[in-house]
């Protein structure tokens, strides 16, 4: 592989390729019709009972794509520049395909998580709920990656497909965070309080990421031999299910408190 | 050799060499800080039969780890040429960062975790608490960046700089040791048995977790190579204002535990009387 000797010592990007027309059209089309999904949800809970949370989670989704560029730096992710519609540019240009997924993940998975905790859950049905949010990420990962629209580049360890397996973990705690947050917050965030849900979905994204990414980020960029890059992709995943665990374990007790409060309540018990 | 090659959106830092002797003289006086720290932990210990302190500690030096993803997210350069180098991942990382780390993630998420099991915790000694937070920050920084041994750098002019100190980094660092001892003392129930260890990766994952989240924005307006100075001083102001949600959000957190704790432990008393 090759490195580049600056001031950083990344890999070099697999420069010069280009965006497949017809797959970015496809990615493009399909993302936009799950953010028309989940936009007509948001009307129907504002229509049904006032509530826009979930409309200002989809646009913290979006707004959380300024994440992406952030983890393509650090987790040697490429996207072909040549032909690319592009979302924004900062560390690099990524794509307005990409921006439906955030939407989707970062801002609507999150609420639905929400409402599923303020009904009752076990932590079974938690886990369960980071089991969906796994076949989420990688339904979308794995025929996307096989169209060529980006990459993993870098000698990333643990791939299927050409996915590596430990982005599950990383992008499945940012989702989990923020729904324990909005559970843990009760009615903090209404009011003028309600515009910080703009910015949540980017903050648990940015923290989840770098949090349980930073093992395996810091061996592909220090041109760390093989045992030591699948060493840092389990570290990774270790700690991703160490926070997920943590996570869960606080949502179950306040989901069951939840419950238990709604229950006396409803018996009249004072 | 190796040629340099433009690939992520990445502005090149000022040339710079190593201080010597200011080098040998900062490692020297944090080192002694470090000592402090460790004996005072060691001390707890004994008390309290608990190696929390040490194990903070520990932790707070695998923290470091985090310094090469801050310096390439935020643009930090330490010069490399004299560079006494600890680890290299994306960039060498210099012998003095590691009691910094020790101190600032460890030692002080430590201290606060002690003063936030007093119970007497108040929103206003919060505050206070996070001044002299970042007052620390910049009695380390500051006298750092003066003898240059790293600077902020960026396309253009460094948002919010004073004396080479860019403020949004006072709550990008501040941010960390606190939730982690928030985390501590909120849920003390869930580091027991195997669990135990990750108090070990605690301080990093807290330190990492929080640098992303309220770095984004700045970090982001400092990587766009045209950028004018509103775009980047408006990412250091979006920076700013998380910093402060998280902290506001930290503050309230742990007030509302310690009121739980102080009515369990009235409870306990009452009932201990009646006994």
């Amino acid at each position: 592989m090759t490195w580049v000797r600056g001031h950083f010592d990344l890999p070099v990007t697999p420069d010069g390729t280009q965006m497949p027309q017809t797959a970015q059209l496809v990615a493009t089309v399909a993302m936009a019709v799950l953010v028309a999904g989940f936009a007509a949800y948001a009307v129907r809970e504002i229509a049904r009972s006032r509530s826009v949370t979930l409309a200002l989670l989809l646009i913290g989704g979006a707004v959380s794509y300024f994440n992406e560029p952030i983890d393509d730096v650090l987790g040697l992710v490429w996207h072909p520049v040549v032909g690319q519609w592009t979302a924004l540019d900062t560390f690099a240009r990524v794509p307005l395909w990409g921006l439906g997924i955030y939407i989707v993940f970062f801002g609507g998975m999150p609420y639905l998580i929400l409402q599923s905790l303020r009904r009752g859950v076990t932590r079974r049905q938690l886990w369960g709920w980071v089991g969906v949010l796994a076949v989420v990420d990688v339904a979308v990962e794995l025929p996307v990656l096989a169209s060529g629209i980006y990459s993993y580049y870098g000698d990333a360890p643990l791939q299927i497909g050409g996915f590596p397996v430990y982005w599950i973990v990383i992008n499945t705690v940012g989702p989990l965070a923020l729904a324990v947050l909005l559970m843990a917050a009760g009615e903090t965030f209404t009011g003028w309080r309600a515009l910080y849900l703009l910015f949540l979905p980017m903050m648990s994204d940015a923290a989840g990421s770098v949090a349980v990414g930073w093992p395996i980020f810091s061996a592909l960029n220090a041109h760390a031999s093989a045992p030591a890059r699948w060493l840092a992709a389990a570290l990774t995943i270790a700690i991703g299910f160490g926070a997920l665990d943590l996570l869960i374990a606080y949502a179950a007790r306040m989901s069951a408190a939840l419950v238990s409060t709604r229950a006396v309540g409803a018996a009249g018990i004072t | 050799m190796f040629q340099a090659k433009a690939q992520f959106n990445i502005p090149t830092p000022p040339q710079m060499v190593f201080p010597r002797t200011p080098q040998t003289i900062a490692e020297i006086v944090l080192w002694i800080v470090v000592i402090a720290f460790v004996a005072f932990a060691v001390r707890q210990w004994r008390r309290t039969g608990s190696p929390l302190g040490l194990v903070l500690l520990a932790g707070g030096g695998i923290a470091l780890l985090n310094e090469p993803l801050d310096d390439i997210l935020g643009l930090v350069h330490h010069p490399r040429p004299g560079q006494d180098v600890v680890f290299e991942t994306m960039g060498p990382i210099p012998h003095w960062g590691l009691p910094t780390y020790i101190i600032f993630f460890g030692g002080i998420a430590y201290v606060l975790l002690l003063e936030l099991r007093r119970l007497t915790f108040t929103p206003r000694a919060f505050w206070i608490g996070i001044t002299l937070t970042f007052v620390a920050d910049l009695l380390i920084e500051l006298p750092l960046l003066h003898f240059r041994f790293y600077t902020y750098f960026g396309y253009g002019q460094v948002p919010m700089s004073i004396g080479g100190f860019p403020v949004y980094w006072l709550l990008i660092n501040t941010t960390g040791p606190i939730l982690c001892a928030a985390i501590l003392f909120a849920a003390p129930g869930y580091f027991t048995g195997w669990r135990a260890g990750l108090v070990l990766f605690l301080p990093l994952v807290t330190d990492a977790g929080c640098s992303a989240a309220v770095g984004l924005p700045v970090y982001n307006a400092l990587h766009v190579p045209d950028a004018s100075a509103w775009v980047t001083w408006v990412g250091a102001f979006v920076s700013c204002a998380i910093g402060l949600g998280i902290l506001d959000a930290s503050a309230r957190w742990i007030y509302s535990h310690t009121l739980k704790m102080q009515k369990a432990k009235e409870s306990a008393h009452q009932l201990q009387d009646q006994a």
